[in-house]
């Protein structure tokens, strides 16, 4: 009950303090919340990227044609390779016949050709759909390789161009992101110790007083670091706003000017626990904003 | 209740505000503190409650070593001391009500019962309707009288006022010195260092006499 009333008279010491010095704090509220931001749309944009890798390199498919005298062990071995291989989630054979099937169905006009041809020169095939971990560039390339060695195997075919565009893409989005957002963050931190600072220099007498009348350590620091942490939560929340409004009017707008993507249907907003993560994060900020300055300029207890 | 062997204290290289001071108040006394300008009284209440330290000697205060305990738990022994300051030290931007309240709410009185004992000891110092006001609105002696009531309003063990009615007129000191008295009945210690010749002699309470840091005469 004790610690309760103390936690609360440095509640309400924080809000009147963060209102009576509005303007300066302002100026901290907007730091924070224009880095977190920063940080946002780039996490807002590779995580759509990466969603969208997700449903493309779904469709990642290695065609493993067979040689033309393969023999019907032959195709078991392989059928054993396939079902043992764990980056292999399916396969589907594709007999010659069914390839034939299948070239009349895709090109009508040329319905006849196969005929005019008395053999069948299209190859068997297996079809085969890479598991969810390893549709990567280096793991499709690797199995490739493997199955490519495989003696009766005439050609692994596969398409990995889009594939690793997008993971470049994404790389350098993420890299520049984390650049800027973090040397962002630092600043704000730098800026809550400032503001802290000259809080408590405009306040020196004031603690003075608080501590020869019987206040604590903890009594006279805590409204500084409640105040710290609420102006980082409050630049996290106006992060928050910004970030939803800008994904609204404007990272459409601008993305939808990119020639790859036909439609931005299915760009998402960040999930409910990065809301989260934005809004801690700059409660984190104001907090190590705040405790250092606290720990440099109100370390002096008597 | 206060006892101090061989107290020194030196500001700087030259300047000895008290020297060798060993004297003992005892519990529930009430104890005049005297001497011209200069003579070292703010220095000596400032020992007792640590906002500085001795150069040489030691000083209990309320059975503890006041120069041996440790930073953390200076705020304690504070708490047990109400401390009426020369320069009175009010909180300029809270109201009188909240720097009465403050002295109750560090030491995590409930609200209600900060409101109740705020507001008693401030109508007994004749400020209950100054409470919404803030010490820059207040005269000199208004001022002086909050920090009294601040100084009262925890029922501490020891009572130092330093100069505690140097801005009143003399009809209010005679009030503010009955209302020590009244606290001294219910058990407090209290040290008053003042000029004030006259109310010395009319209380007829036992002095002690500071001349350039040593007791002349006690
Ligand atoms: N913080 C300080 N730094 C340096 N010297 C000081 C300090 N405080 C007091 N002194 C010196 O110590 C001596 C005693 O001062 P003190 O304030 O104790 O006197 P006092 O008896 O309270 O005087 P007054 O009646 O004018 O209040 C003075 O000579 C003063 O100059
Ligand atoms: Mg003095």
């Amino acid at each position: 009950m004790r610690y309760l009333r103390a936690f609360g008279y440095c509640i309400e010491e924080a809000f009147v303090e963060l209102w009576r010095n509005r303007l300066v704090n302002l100026v901290s509220i907007a730091t924070i919340a224009v880095s977190l931001f920063i940080l946002g749309v780039f996490f807002t944009v590779s995580m759509n990227l990466n969603a969208l890798m997700a449903g493309w390199a779904s469709r990642v498919q290695l065609t493993v044609y067979l040689a033309d005298d393969a023999t019907a062990s032959d195709r078991e071995e392989l059928e054993q390779f396939f079902a043992q291989s764990s980056e292999i989630e399916s396969f589907d054979y594709v007999s010659k016949d069914a390839a034939v099937t299948r070239f009349r169905s895709y090109f009508p006009e040329l319905d006849t050709l196969p005929d005019v041809l008395e053999t069948n020169p299209l190859p068997a095939s297996f079809e085969v759909t890479v598991a969810s971990d390893f549709r990567n560039p280096d793991d499709v390339r690797g199995l490739a390789r493997r199955v490519g060695a495989v003696g009766s195997v005439a050609e692994v075919d596969y398409d990995l161009l889009w594939i690793e565009r997008l993971t470049g893409v994404i790389e350098l989005v993420r890299i520049i992101g984390l650049t800027i957002g973090g040397a962002l963050v630092i600043a704000s931190v730098f800026t809550i110790f400032n503001v802290i600072k000259l809080t408590v220099y405009g306040r020196e007498d004031e603690i003075g007083i608080m501590r020869l009348v019987g206040a604590t350590h903890a009594y006279i620091r805590g409204p500084f670091l409640v105040e710290g942490i609420l102006q980082g939560g409050l630049g996290g929340a106006l992060a928050l706003g910004l970030l939803y409004v800008s994904h609204q009017y404007f990272l459409r707008e601008a993305l939808s000017s990119f020639e790859l993507l036909p439609t931005t249907d299915w760009l998402r907003f960040v999930p409910p626990s990065a809301w989260a993560a934005i809004v801690c994060g700059g409660m984190f900020v104001g907090l190590v904003g705040s405790l250092l300055s606290v720990r440099k300029f109100l370390s002096r207890s008597v | 209740m206060i006892q101090t062997f061989h107290v020194s204290k030196q500001y700087g290289r030259d300047n000895a505000a008290l020297r060798d001071v060993t004297l003992e108040i005892d519990k529930g006394e009430f104890v005049f503190l005297t001497g011209p300008s200069g003579a070292g009284k703010t220095t000596f209440l400032k020992l007792i409650f640590r906002e500085e330290t001795p150069s040489q000697g030691q000083i209990l205060v309320n059975g503890r070593n006041v120069s041996a305990i440790p930073e953390a738990k200076i705020p304690f022994l504070r708490r047990d001391i109400g401390v009426v300051f020369q320069d009175f030290k009010l909180l300029r931007r809270k109201t009188i009500f909240e720097n009465v309240a403050f002295v109750l709410r560090v030491m995590g009185v409930p609200k209600i019962e900060r409101k109740r004992r705020a507001f008693q000891i401030l109508k007994q110092v004749g400020l209950q309707h100054k409470i919404n006001n803030y010490p820059m609105q207040l005269s000199g002696g208004e001022q002086q009288r909050v920090a009294i009531a601040r100084a009262l309003v925890n029922e501490p063990v020891i009572l130092l006022a330093d100069e505690p009615t140097g801005n009143l007129d003399p009809e209010l000191a005679i009030e503010i010195m009955s209302l020590f008295q009244e606290i001294n009945a219910r058990g407090t210690t209290v040290l008053v260092a003042t000029h004030d010749r006259e109310m010395i002699t009319r209380l007829g309470k036992r002095v002690i006499n500071l001349e350039k840091g040593r007791v002349a005469e006690n």
